[in-house]
């Protein structure tokens, strides 16, 4: 398939670089006081070999020994507090740093949260009719900051690419927000980390980090209808389309489709995956997917089409068709 | 000596609860109700353990198709809710009312009836959950239920209902083990037991009890809430009428938190117990170790809302949440640094015990260290609710619960039982468990950083987790394979194991001054406390008692609470069927509530009659004139 | 195990009250326990408060002063009953006029019950309206569950001082049954400025 990043160890921003900084930190620090704790716990197991066998019978240098352990244990005391302050202190300066947008004006979108995908839309304040909606793949530009804006549809999931910034949730009734930006040109693979039912599993999406002149072109070529199909297999399939059950749940912009219980399609062709990062999209999983996706992702709310292959064949060719 | 044979006699006779079924239905000796606490805690914690298995079966290699979502969904709602609700606490609660009375010298708890009663409704509660599980309706929102999911538009069916009932069930019984501790602790300690002389097991116990009594009423108010929302259409957490799911979670985690450390206190007692009998030297820093236990219970109640950082909260408040949240890693130190001393003092015996003792410190210092890492939130936001944050809190409810019980279990089987328990089996045990433990646990951390999200059925190939996975579902083999140890070395052990004496270990407490098991009655007379380690202290081997309770009824000393001084005689209630009888109503009332909001009322028209019984006086002769009106 | 008698306890009285007492005890922390249910049924209130414009939510009326005030009035006065039982019980005078004024606590209890219901009404919500509705019934049936467990025990006490054999213990128990219905009253003060109250400021 396609290459895959989806780990909190390979930052593409400048958020997750200093998360990732910050654990750096976090881990050298644990591990020397690990290693002290220890040494000091197996040093004492073994001078007890030395000890008197029972309480009764204690050293004479009793108070002497009892004075050197409670130095030890004040200072040990001391130094916890000590790192404990300097872990506050660092933790607190890179919550500065992550929530400072730098540079131009952030892009938009707004992401929705349903069972099991994610709806996508990039406002247009100035247009309002050019508000673009597609599902589980957000294309973003390198170096420009992005800012989302997000609700939920149904139960609470969680926004997570770990390579770009830390999770967010998305809770029915609030709004929640959150900022990140890719340096890097890539594909980021994110991920629901809220527990949100069944396929909580097969609920991922992709964030596609492309240099700012390939966004735009990705921009202008979303904000178009759907093209007409041309070849007569595609036009079937495009009757099929509408007059068999898809259109009840989704909807293709340019045609009667315009339901929303389910992923926009317009542009389904463009994109990586379907069924919210489970399958990769080509024909074959098309085929598989629309036939029975409950076999695919039990549990989706999908229903099975048992569509004659004829009808099947020209569905698929037009959703091929919706670059 | 022919004095002593007589008083032991009466006292034998006194106290007898007889034998058979009813004898048993009717039990009201804290010893016999603990000991079955315990037993069921045990069974709950393999069948907790099943599910963890198979959760480790499922996820050990990529698109695996042994388990649907369905099913795995069930499976780790149920591993976490019965391992938190069915096994923890209860476990905990169990050893407490087991050991709490024969440390402090009384002969029974409290309030007997009311014990017994608090563990009908747990083993009723768990048995309803699996009842469920078994017919297919066990829950499937997750242990920490979060609503809308756990709501009623999207978990239609009984599922959750039957989750929201069983938490009623497990917390009455946590809130009347709370309740017994507590009133026992504070009037029942044996005479000159002043507040500087308790055990520090006894402390942790009396303090993990008044956090019950804080923390649990938040759980039950919500999850009544929660039922009510899915049973009379209220609108608590129904955004669309104004209710809020945040509402939810924050009653869920200011329960939810401090249950973390309801759970780790008493482990923390019981390894102060172990640690002074296997170095043979007093605690070090016996009052610091007690403002620490304080100190740890008040914190984690302020802590809640690092559950959270992921919602939409204020900043600054979220901040102050890390402040806490490191904070009670001081405490938790000091603690470590006064045992660290005290072994330092003493000369350690490497028992299974003392063995699993050491294993608390190896692995609960990793999981208070990835702790602090998740109490800041950047890094938080990174790992909350991934493989990480599992690997965190396997680390220190597993390293500073589960290892510091099977410690004490080692340490208290020979009281309880009057056997040894096999140290060749245990060391085996106890290995096999540390190896197993880090195998499965530790690839977790890394898990979670490589993007493994919790509560996930399954995951891609390319994703690049399957081997971590795979070495994680092994170490769960060697887990399984070390409980079987443990099993086995019960059951041999019970039958062949060495006969233990009062005292095997050499023990400062007072459990040890009577003989293995303990007679119903504990101990023959009331111990006098002269040190913080009474048996250790006793001049010229002679436990100093008082005499003179009443050896024909069921009679206990009441002392005063600073400075245990003798205030007057009562009685203890004896063996009843009531606890049992109000039980199956009040809990039927419960569970039929499900179904019908009738069954509440029929329930408690029921439960009524029962507690007119309950509360009615029975005057035996002899003892306290009836008044004259 | 050899013993070293220091004293002897078969001289000590056989019943004692207030703190002496486990039962006051296991009522005190009953008491914490139902306590801080009630606080977090409070919290949630304002919780929800802040989910809506207005409070109560348009569209629905003020709750009434009227039978409100009315039984908090009921309710205050109740505890005086209770406290002359208790003042008896403790200087451990004639059972049956103990009774007497247990038997007066019931009467009271049973007038509160009855106004609680119209009291129900006078919130001009239901429960199932809207979160508004759901928190305000919830928090006057779960005290309502209280007032009619704290009547049923002091009517069953009264009971046992008229026609059950006494002991002395319980003297003590009608003095715990009075911190209980203590507890019962004082918690109606502030719920009651939550409920019908608040609603006017908030």
């Amino acid at each position: 398939m396609m290459d895959v990043s989806q780990s909190a160890l390979h930052p593409g921003g400048p958020k997750a670089a200093a998360i990732l900084q910050l654990g750096r930190f976090l881990w050298i620090t644990a591990t020397v006081v690990y290693v002290i704790v220890m040494g000091a716990l197996f040093y004492a197991l073994r001078s007890g070999t030395t000890r008197p066998a029972t309480f009764a019978d204690t050293d004479a240098d009793e108070p002497e020994r009892e004075r050197v352990r409670t130095r030890w244990v004040f200072a040990a005391i001391a130094a916890t507090a000590f790192i404990l302050l300097l872990f506050i202190f660092v933790d607190v300066s890179t919550a500065r740093t992550m929530s400072r947008v730098g540079g131009e004006k952030p892009l938009r979108v707004d992401v929705v949260g349903h069972q099991w995908w994610w709806g996508v839309k990039y406002p247009d304040t100035a247009n309002p009719q050019n508000i673009i909606e597609t599902a589980n793949e957000i294309h973003v530009p390198v170096g420009r900051a992005v800012f989302i804006k997000m609700t939920s549809g149904d139960v609470i999931h969680s926004f997570w690419a770990p390579n770009l910034d830390g999770k967010k949730d998305l809770i029915p009734g609030h709004e929640t927000r959150t900022w990140f930006r890719a340096d890097s040109a890539g594909v980021y693979r994110g991920q629901c980390a809220e527990f949100c039912g069944h396929e909580h599993a097969k609920m991922a999406f992709y964030i596609v980090a492309e240099p700012r002149a390939q966004f735009e072109q990705w921009l202008q070529s979303q904000k178009s209808e759907a093209a007409q199909p041309t070849d007569s297999l595609a036009q079937g399939g495009e009757r099929v389309f509408l007059s068999g059950t898809c259109a009840m749940c989704h909807s293709i912009a340019g045609t009667g489709a315009a339901s929303n219980v389910g992923p926009d399609l317009t542009h389904l062709a463009s994109r990586r995956t379907i069924g919210a990062g489970t399958l990769p999209n080509n024909p074959g999983n098309l085929v598989a997917w629309i036939l029975d996706p409950q076999s695919i992702k039990p549990g989706v709310k999908m229903p099975p089409n048992k569509l004659d292959p004829q009808s099947m064949r020209a569905l698929v060719a037009y959703l091929g068709t919706l670059k | 000596m022919r004095e002593e044979d007589e008083i032991r006699e009466k006292l034998e006779t006194s106290w007898d609860e007889g034998s058979g079924l009813w004898a048993w239905l009717t039990s009201t000796n804290h010893k016999s109700i603990s000991k079955r606490y315990i037993v069921t805690a045990i069974v709950f914690f393999i069948l907790g353990g099943i599910e963890a298995g198979m959760i480790r079966a499922q996820l050990a290699r990529p698109e695996n198709r042994l388990i649907g979502p369905d099913l795995y969904n069930q499976i780790f709602t149920m591993h976490g809710s019965t391992m938190m609700f069915l096994f923890a606490v209860p476990v905990m609660e169990a050893v407490g009312l087991y050991l709490v009375p024969l440390m402090i010298g009384t002969r029974n708890v409290a309030f007997p009836r009311l014990n017994a009663l608090g563990y009908w409704m747990y083993l009723f509660g768990g048995v309803l959950l699996y009842i469920a599980f078994f017919y297919n309706t066990g829950p499937d929102a997750g242990w920490f239920a979060y609503v809308p999911l756990s709501g009623p538009e999207y978990s239609p069916g009984k599922r959750v209902d039957i989750w929201a009932q069983m938490i009623t069930f497990t917390e009455i019984a946590a809130l009347i083990g709370a309740v017994e501790i507590i009133t026992t602790v504070f009037k029942q300690r044996a005479p000159g037991m002043s507040l500087n002389r308790i055990p520090l097991f006894v402390w942790a116990m009396l303090i993990m009890s008044f956090m019950i009594v804080f923390a649990l009423p938040a759980i039950v108010v919500s999850s009544s809430m929660l039922a009510m929302d899915r049973l009379i259409d209220t609108h608590f957490f129904n955004p669309a009428e104004g209710g809020d799911a945040l509402l939810w979670q924050h009653l869920f985690w200011f329960f939810g938190h401090p249950e973390v450390y309801i759970i780790v206190i008493p482990a923390l007692g019981m390894l102060s117990s172990m640690i002074e009998t296997f170095t043979r030297r007093r605690i070090f820093g016996y009052p610091a170790m007690v403002l620490s236990l304080i100190s740890t219970a008040f914190l984690g109640f302020g802590l809640w809302v690092h559950h959270m950082f992921a919602t939409p909260l204020p900043e600054l408040g979220q901040s102050l949440f890390t402040a806490a949240s490191a904070a009670i890693a001081l405490p938790t130190g000091v603690q470590i640094f006064c045992w660290i001393a005290t072994i330092w003092s003493g000369r350690p015996r490497y028992t299974t015990s003392f063995m699993f003792v050491i294993g608390f410190f190896v692995l609960f210092i990793i999981g208070g260290l990835s702790g602090v890492m998740i109490a800041s939130i950047p890094y938080d936001l990174q790992a909350h609710d991934t493989f990480f944050v599992v690997a965190h809190f396997h680390y220190v409810l597993i390293g500073g619960a589960v290892f510091p019980l099977f410690g004490a279990f080692y340490y208290w089987f020979p009281k309880m039982t009057g056997r040894m328990l096999s140290e060749r089996a245990g060391k085996w045990n106890f290995w096999l468990f540390f190896v197993g433990m880090n195998v499965t646990f530790f690839p977790m951390h890394i898990l979670g950083l490589f993007g493994m999200p919790r509560r996930v059925y399954t995951y891609l190939p390319e994703m690049g987790w399957g081997n971590l996975n795979m070495l994680s579902s092994i170490g769960a083999v060697i887990i399984v394979a070390s409980v079987c140890v443990f099993l086995g070395n019960v059951w041999v052990s019970l039958r062949r194991g060495i006969p233990a004496g009062d005292n095997p270990w050499d023990g400062s407490t007072l459990e040890w001054a009577t003989s293995s098991p303990p007679p119903a009655y504990n101990h023959l007379f009331i111990p006098v406390v002269e040190g913080r380690d009474p048996l250790w202290d006793m001049r010229e081997g002679e436990l100093a008692v008082v005499t003179g309770l009443r050896t024909d009824r069921h009679e206990g000393l009441l002392t005063s609470i600073m400075d245990a001084e003798p205030e007057h005689r009562f009685e203890f209630k004896g063996p009843t069927i009531l606890p049992l009888l109000l039980a199956v109503f009040g809990g039927g009332s419960i569970v039929i509530a499900i179904f019908t909001p009738w069954g509440v009322t029929v329930g408690s028209i029921l439960s009524l009659v029962i507690l007119v019984c309950w509360f009615w006086p029975t005057i035996s002769p002899d003892y306290d004139t009836p008044r004259k009106r | 195990m050899k013993h070293r008698p220091v004293g002897d306890v078969s001289t000590l009285p056989d019943h004692a009250f207030s703190h002496h007492a486990p039962i006051w005890w296991g009522n005190l922390l009953m008491i914490f326990i139902e306590g801080t249910a009630f606080a977090i049924l409070a919290a949630s209130y304002f919780y929800i408060r802040r989910n809506f414009d207005a409070w109560p939510p348009s569209g629905t009326l003020l709750p009434d002063l009227g039978v409100s005030s009315i039984n908090l009035l009921v309710i205050v006065i109740s505890a005086a009953p209770f406290w002359c039982a208790a003042r008896l019980a403790r200087a451990e005078a004639s059972v049956a006029t103990i009774g007497l004024w247990l038997t007066l606590g019931v009467l009271f209890g049973v007038v509160a019950i009855v106004l609680r219901g119209f009291e129900f009404a006078a919130l001009h919500t239901r429960y199932d309206s809207n979160a508004y509705g759901s928190i305000t019934w919830t928090i006057l049936a779960v005290h309502l569950a209280h007032l009619l467990a704290g009547t049923l025990e002091t009517f069953l006490i009264a009971l046992v001082m008229f026609v059950g054999p006494v002991e002395k213990k319980h003297y003590t128990d009608a003095t715990v049954m009075a911190v209980y219905w203590y507890f019962i009253v004082i918690s109606w003060v502030a719920l009651y400025l939550i409920v019908f109250i608040a609603p006017r400021f908030i």
